[in-house]
């Protein structure tokens, strides 16, 4: 699984810590810093409340990198 | 009543951590069924030299396999960031406590064996002694992984 970069943008660009994120969601940050290191896969329920925390789109977040990966 | 309702959540383990917990109670399983096989090896080998000694084999089974199954989950729940909770850190006292006890029985023990000088052979046959002793190792073990994972952690988190 690869880095979630998205996930830490979108959190840096609220300018939140992941321990703020974790408890906005109601997870520990070992496990919001296991998905921005791409060595969790979260259901769709955590992904949802992410999104919702850092008010971006499921898409945003944890939509799949391949159309930019070809384009860079 | 929507306060208290949170102080309830507060100890809760999030989905992943929940996960972890129960792949380490299977690991840990597994680990006991292994440690019942050792067990009967080690009666076949040295069941005869051993003798009739059933304090032995009893505290084999019922101490030592107790304790390093439990201690196989704690730790695999420790690696996993799974043991504490998401808003507590209760392993913090417990295995501070654990440690802190075995350390002091182990010297306690010591002492005793240098008064005492009892014999391997002794020692083997009482199984009691044995036990305790993985016992300590275990409470040991469970607390230097604890403090380490937490001591590497926070130092990842500087960085």
């Amino acid at each position: 699984m690869s880095k979630n970069i998205a996930l830490k943008v979108a959190r840096a660009q609220k300018d939140m810590t992941q321990y703020e994120l974790a408890q906005k969601v109601g997870a520990s940050r070992q496990t919001i810093n296991a998905i921005e290191q791409g060595e969790y896969n979260p259901t769709i329920k955590l992904c949802r409340a992410i999104c919702k925390a850092l008010d971006k789109t499921l898409d945003e977040i944890f939509g799949e990198e391949d159309e930019n990966e070809e384009q860079g | 009543m929507k306060n208290k309702a949170k102080k309830v959540n507060s100890n809760e383990y999030d989905e992943r951590q929940l996960f972890e917990r129960n792949n380490a109670f299977k690991f840990g399983f597994i680990v006991a069924i292994g440690m019942l096989l050792v067990g009967q090896i080690l009666n076949l080998i040295f069941g005869e030299g051993l003798g009739s000694n059933l304090g032995f084999w009893v505290n084999f089974w019922c101490g030592t396999t107790f304790w390093v199954s439990i201690s196989t989950v704690i730790i695999f729940m420790i690696l996993k960031d799974a043991y504490d909770g998401i808003n507590s850190r209760p392993g913090m006292i417990i295995f501070s406590m654990w440690g802190i006890t075995a350390f002091l029985l182990i010297i306690a023990n010591s002492i005793v064996f240098l008064i005492e000088k009892p014999t391997f052979q002794a020692l083997l046959e009482d199984g009691i002694t044995f036990s305790n002793m993985v016992m300590y190792a275990c409470w040991l073990s469970m607390c230097g992984v604890y403090w380490i994972k937490y001591l590497v952690d926070k130092k990842k988190n500087r960085e």
